[in-house]
């Protein structure tokens, strides 16, 4: 089965992906640098801001197994759809909130609106694009959210002193609506195009997961072992970044603003790293992926060491600019494997408990954070 | 968190060391390809995916 069946190539489906994740991933990110407006005119204290900032990632973390088993269910098509209106609604209604409990309320849903578009968008790869391609198409997605952590501070900034934080949540609701639509009108399947096809069962009209596949993927090892690899990693990576400007400043005296250039460079690399993580393990023999990721675990782990390690400023740099390069190819294989390997009907189910290890990270770190 | 360490940041590095290793063993514990993917059964009637 491939793209075509959605009257579209596969590219197109790509970008809309990368476009739907760059807005998920604005929506998420532009919150950190309203905060402190929101916190003045709403007049909030520390923990209340503190509770709007994390009930987001409950409502988040919730949808994942949900989201993904709709997309399995229902089709990714509509899942997709609905969860971008959902988030860009939500978003936009951040923008209109008066008080702390509507506040709350709103990123809470906004949480639970989003969480079913990155597994239902693994689940849109998994039955249009060819297997041989996947992992880079999981790559270009994922790629998105590196751009959404560089396009933020600078968007954020601008919008704040031009329109202040509630239009700034207006407008980027609107931009996510109408990349919404766009999926509805272009990811809809031909009526022609099905007759022609008719041979090959179409995406929105293939057989559903049956009942007590659940059960099966909860019994399959490559899942519970992903899972951990995704706890583990996303632990890493939460990690680096809010551990280590600390140290920096506090530990090695670097000045603020050569901290500001040195943040960008794992943002900028990034990107290039996801691309070619992606294209290198689409070109991996099956089966062998395994040991690419084994050593981008040892890899990953080594940079930390040598990075917190490092006698000079120039070291560290050159540590901090190699660590994205694991960090990317952990990342595509941890989100690639599952629907490379695994049945298509349960793609979305799958990344979505995967993904769910990522988010019982955020949790537990919150909670240890608190305590 | 770094307080957890009584505020010792090699204490922070190990943590995140350890689970770079525990990320390693995730994948070294995943089976050749066929043993990862559950087959088409009658019971669950999911489809392989080639």
């Amino acid at each position: 089965m491939n793209g075509s069946t959605y009257g579209l190539n596969p590219k197109m489906i790509v970008f809309l992906l990368f476009m739907g994740n760059l807005i998920s991933g604005l929506d998420r990110f532009l919150i950190n640098y309203g905060i402190v407006h929101i916190s003045k005119d709403l007049q909030l204290n520390a923990s209340s801001t503190g509770l709007i900032l994390s009930i987001f990632f409950l409502g988040y973390a919730f949808m994942q197994i949900p989201g993904g088993w709709l997309a399995d269910r229902f089709g990714a098509r509509l899942v997709l759809f609905i969860s971008i209106i959902g988030f860009s609604i939500f978003t936009g209604l951040t923008g209109l909130a008066w008080s702390l409990a509507s506040l709350i309320a709103v990123r809470f849903i906004f949480g639970l609106a989003e969480g079913s578009f990155f597994p239902a968008g693994a689940k849109l790869i998994s039955v249009t694009i060819p297997q041989e391609k996947r992992s880079r198409a999981m790559s270009f997605y994922l790629s998105a959210l590196t751009v959404a952590g560089v396009a933020a501070p600078l968007l954020a900034t601008t919008m704040l002193l031009q329109i202040g934080w509630r239009m700034m949540f207006v407008v980027i609701g609107v931009c996510g609506s109408l990349v919404g639509l766009l999926y509805w009108f272009y990811l809809k399947p031909k009526k022609e195009q099905q007759r022609q096809e008719s041979e090959q069962p179409l995406v929105e009209q293939s057989a559903p997961p049956a009942k007590g596949a659940f059960k099966v993927l909860l019994k399959t090892p490559i899942v519970w072992s992903l899972m951990i690899a995704s706890f583990a990693y996303g632990f890493i990576s939460w990690g680096t970044a809010s551990w280590m400007p600390t140290y920096l400043v506090n530990e090695r005296g670097l000045d603020l603003q050569v901290l500001g250039v040195l943040q960008m460079i794992p943002a900028v690399t990034g990107f290039a790293f996801f691309l070619l993580a992606g294209y290198i393990l689409d070109k991996v023999k099956s089966g062998n992926e395994k040991w690419l990721g084994a050593a981008s675990g040892i890899g990953i782990a080594c940079m930390v060491y040598l990075m917190f390690n490092a006698q000079t400023i120039t070291g560290v740099v050159i540590y901090q600019s190699l660590l994205p390069m694991f960090a990317a190819v952990l990342s595509v294989i941890i989100f690639s494997l599952p629907i490379k390997q695994l049945p298509e009907a349960v793609g979305g189910s799958a990344v979505g408990m995967i993904n769910l290890g990522m988010q019982i990270r955020d949790s537990s770190l919150r909670y240890l954070s608190a305590s | 968190m770094i307080d957890l360490f009584n505020g010792s940041y090699s204490g922070v590095v190990w943590l995140l060391v350890a689970f770079g290793i525990v990320c390693c063993l995730a994948f070294l514990k995943l089976n050749s390809r066929k043993e990862n993917a559950p087959d088409e059964t009658v019971e669950t009637g999911i489809p392989a995916s080639r």
